[in-house]
């Protein structure tokens, strides 16, 4: 691992609600709203938050493929969002990504080959044969057989589409993968396969992951770093050990207390009252406090800026110490 | 104390393919089954068939006794009376469960009025009582709302009032929390845990998810390709799985205590419905399986009270992988 | 439910499945019959027709049917069987080209109102104004304006129902473009013309070829209409509609004149109309969505 391929800083995207005919307009959903992240060369930086927190929005701003409202992305030092078209579309062929759901990220109408093919067709790299050859090795890397190239997705069960997926992320040799909660669609036993597979991949070609996911679980196996949204802005970042064994953030360490773990101790369950508040319509101050147990009139009035704690460890509450 | 619900042999056939086959269990009054399986286990179909929800051309065959009764023989218009009476049902999504055109108040006092025979202002004073009962905040406003105003955990507690609005004794819940955020599923599983103590109503609890079960259930069922591989105590089912199975369904999920540098994967898929294997069904994945596997389904083997598995590895024969 | 439960993980092969669903409809296959015979004589007029349809023969002037005229002649004693096989030609092929252009026109109207939001203000708005006119109205003036030709008369009635093809396309392309495989196309670099002919396009086109038996069917009605009053193609070839106005005059002394192309019309309509109420069962996205 070396430096950071991905730098974030000042990510902002507000969506605006279509204004109605003779209606007043929405007030603006503040998706992402100011947040730094770096993904490290070669490893995971693990994204989790709840629906609605903007990890998936975040990816998509991350890859350029919806434009961001202020702030910068440096991939391998280069900021995509001063990227011409043409240089975006250079850029695209190192950073890619993997969707959750295996049945709407591949069009249904192409075979396995076609969808394999694309990305070499899009960039003219090689001809006819050379691609053929390409995508029996894509189909190897990802554990499916040469004689799938002919099939149509829909004859794929879910795990095998995330593998053409997968294929398909992998096919230009990128040095980043955006994988939007790639596993979540999955069954337990099959889930444990692809993440299996990513882990092998990221070793065998020194990938860098951007990681979102809901499912703390998961992410904790996958990630060397771990970063906890909510309501559009990171509450916590650290590294997955110290986030794991010793959150700071209230959010974080209620959000832990919240998954069981199969078969182990049931733990002291940290129970929320509420639910996320509204994006369009945030708190005052710190995002959480209408659900923190330990808020006070200073929380409403500040919002708490993300502060080092530690080595690597940065936390935005007032109330840590 | 005899059981509250007593399944034997139960089967829910679509044309030659059974999707559940040769079920059997049974649930005590104030106990909580899960039946927990991976897609097209069979385990929502479970639930369907126990309600006689199975729509055509489904045929059911078996013998399911709740409190006595024979369900499965019962005239159309005595289990109405007891579906959503004495037995009740949440599902997975509630937001396509509640009708987007009444309020949640309107939709309670309409189940109120078809079994206790509650109307006007008495039922509308046990719809906001039923809503207090799920912890809904101010609830004698949140009476007179529509679905779309409430978020998911809210709407989610709605179908579990209306679930109580007739003091069920059974309570079946297929995958209750699977669309609700971790927090909101905490949130959930303690309310339902709540509820089961004070009305001392028994649980079936459908679910994918062995966290949720190892949070919540106190004895459960694994389900895969149809039919039950084992029953056990929960705690004991994952100290010590005894079929193959549930061995490397556990060892294949991300914990979030120890750390594993590489997740037991099963390999291969479950089969369909209309490609079963011969012998045992989970065979063609199992790492212990030899020649006898594939000779004839395995039955259900006691091993001790309250358990069993479905494995030839508990009849003497020797198996190692 | 029990759709997820039984196909489950393997989901049963579709493709083929629509094929043979469309060929067990029995709409389809109705409809694909009559409107194949129509096809057929169309295609073999030349054969077919006992008689050539322009030869006048003043010696049997409005001759009622008979075993040589079997369903009669008209006024310049041209037979009326004969006219009506070569007009269901001329029919056919003002549908054809109705159907083809309006097709065409409606993809790439409806594509790029759908994809590029800029485009969809200005394209929709001209849609909709064309829109505000009886399409009939529209393609009756607009031929009227052109002179009485076939080409004038599928080119009026190309404006008249492209409007309709661009509307489907465009909500289809609204849906289409909100999928993965389409954000997975772009993340690759890929262009908007290859975005749009490679992805979207593809999958946005299969409420239009319903739409487009109903099209064929609304152009063969409408070319009637406007030969009937005129501003068809012109005399002597022979259209459906044609034929019927040669019988205006004469609708109670030699009924057959009108009657038999009025019968052939409503029998080609009525083959159409079936074949796409059928595919519409077949194809009915929401079935498709269920068959996932």
């Amino acid at each position: 691992m070396s430096g950071t391929i991905l730098e974030i800083r000042g990510l902002v995207k507000h969506f605006r609600a279509r204004a109605r005919f003779l209606g007043p307009e929405g007030r603006p959903v503040r998706a992402v709203d100011g947040i730094d992240l770096d993904v490290p060369a070669g490893g995971t930086l693990g994204l989790v938050g709840e629906s609605g927190c903007g990890k998936s929005t975040t990816g998509r701003l991350a890859l350029r493929l919806i434009e961001a409202d202020a702030g910068t992305i440096r991939f391998e030092g280069e900021d995509i969002r001063e990227a011409s078209p043409a240089r975006l579309r250079a850029l695209r062929r190192r950073m890619q990504i993997v969707f959750q759901d295996p049945f709407a990220s591949l069009d249904p109408r192409m075979t396995v080959a076609e969808i394999l093919a694309e990305p070499f067709v899009v960039h003219r790299i090689g001809d006819a044969p050379e691609r053929a050859k390409a995508v029996r090795r894509l189909l190897d890397q990802v554990g499916l057989a040469a004689h799938h190239a002919g099939r149509h997705p829909h004859e794929f069960s879910g795990g095998q589409r995330q593998r053409i997926g997968i294929a398909r992320a992998l096919a230009l040799d990128p040095a980043l993968i955006v994988a939007d909660e790639a596993v979540s669609a999955l069954d337990v036993s099959i889930q444990a396969q692809i993440l299996n597979l990513m882990r092998d991949i990221q070793r065998a070609r020194g990938l860098a992951f951007l990681f979102i996911s809901h499912n703390l679980a998961v992410v904790r196996h996958m990630a060397d770093r771990v970063a906890v949204m909510y309501l559009g802005k990171v509450v916590e970042e650290a590294p997955r050990q110290v986030l794991f064994d010793a959150p700071l953030h209230p959010y974080t360490r209620a959000l832990l207390s919240a998954v069981p773990d199969p078969g182990g101790e049931r733990r002291e369950r940290i129970v929320l009252t509420g639910e996320i508040p509204r994006p369009d319509d945030p708190p005052s101050g710190c995002r959480f406090r209408t659900r923190c147990p330990l808020a006070d009139a200073h929380c409403a009035a500040e919002e708490p800026p993300l502060r080092p704690r530690a080595e690597g460890h940065r936390v935005a509450c007032h109330k840590v110490p | 104390m005899s059981a509250l619900l007593e399944v034997e042999g139960l089967t829910v056939r679509f044309g030659p393919f059974a999707v559940v086959e040769d079920l059997a269990f049974s649930v005590a009054p104030g106990e909580v089954l899960a039946v927990v399986g991976e897609s097209g286990s069979g385990k929502s179909m479970t639930a369907l068939a126990l309600m006689r929800l199975i729509p055509p051309p489904g045929k059911v065959t078996g013998r399911v006794t709740f409190d006595g009764q024979d369900l499965l023989s019962l005239p159309e218009r005595q289990m109405r009376a007891i579906r959503g009476g004495s037995m009740a049902m949440v599902f997975q999504e509630p937001m396509t469960s509640l009708n987007p055109v009444f309020t949640v108040g309107s939709q309670i006092a309409e189940a109120l009025s078809w079994h206790r025979g509650l109307s006007g202002s008495a039922a509308k004073a046990e719809a906001v009582r039923l809503l207090s009962l799920v912890e809904i905040p101010n609830p004698a406003a949140r009476v007179s709302e529509y679905p779309h105003q409430l978020s998911g955990g809210m709407r989610q507690r709605v179908m579990i009032a209306m679930a109580l609005a007739c003091n069920p004794r059974l309570l079946i819940a297929d995958e209750p929390t699977t669309a609700l955020d971790a927090t909101v599923q905490a949130q959930i599983l303690d309310l339902l845990r709540r509820l089961r103590a004070e009305l001392g109503m028994a649980v079936i609890l459908i679910t994918h998810d062995l966290g949720v079960v190892s949070d919540f259930a106190d004895r459960v069922a694994v389900m895969y390709a149809a039919r039950v591989v084992e029953t056990a105590p929960a705690a004991m089912l994952f100290a010590d799985p005894a079929h193959p199975y549930t061995e490397g369904l556990l060892a294949s999920l991300p914990r979030m205590g120890g750390d594993i540098e590489r997740l037991h994967a099963i390999p291969g898929q479950v089969p369909p419905p209309f490609a079963l294997p011969r012998g045992c069904r989970f065979a063609p994945r199992c790492e212990y399986a030899k020649a006898p596997c594939e000779q004839a389904l395995p039955p259900l083997i006691p091993l001790g009270p309250a358990r069993a598995a479905a494995c030839i590895r508990h009849t003497g024969y020797e198996l190692v992988p | 439910m029990a759709a997820e439960a039984v196909a489950g993980e393997a989901a049963a092969p579709r493709r083929a499945g629509v094929v043979v669903r469309a060929l067990g409809h029995r709409g389809v296959l109705i409809g694909l019959a009559l409107f194949g015979a129509v096809v057929l004589i169309a295609l073999f007029a030349d054969w077919i027709a006992p008689h050539d349809p322009v030869r006048n023969n003043f010696r049997y002037r409005l001759g009622a049917p008979n075993d040589i005229h079997w369903l009669g002649t008209d006024r310049f004693g041209r037979d009326i069987l004969s006219r009506i096989i070569h007009g269901t030609r001329v029919s056919l092929r003002i549908g054809l080209m109705v159907v083809v252009t309006t097709g065409v026109l409606g993809a790439l109207l409806g594509a790029m109102a759908g994809y590029f939001r800029a485009l969809d203000g200005p394209i929709m708005r001209v849609m909709d104004g064309l829109m505000a006119f009886p399409g009939i109205l529209l393609a009756v003036s607009l031929a009227a304006a052109l002179g009485p030709s076939e080409t004038n008369a599928a080119i009026a009635l190309t404006v008249a129902y492209t409007p309709r093809t661009a509307r489907i396309v465009r909500a289809s392309v609204l849906v289409v473009r909100e999928m993965e495989y389409v954000e997975a196309a772009r993340a690759l670099g890929a262009g908007h013309a290859h975005i749009l002919f490679r992805h979207i396009l593809p999958n946005s086109l299969t409420p239009l070829v319903v739409q487009s038996t109903y099209i064929f069917a609304l152009s063969i009605l409408a070319e009637a209409v406007l030969s009937f009053i005129g501003v068809g193609p012109p005399p002597p070839t022979p259209s459906l509609g044609s034929v019927i106005a040669d019988g205006r005059d004469y609708m109670l002394e030699a009924p057959w004149i009108s009657l038999f192309p009025g019968l052939a019309i409503a029998v080609t309509v009525l083959g159409l109309n079936l074949l796409g109420d059928g595919l519409r069962d077949v194809l009915d996205p929401r079935m498709k969505v269920e068959m996932r």
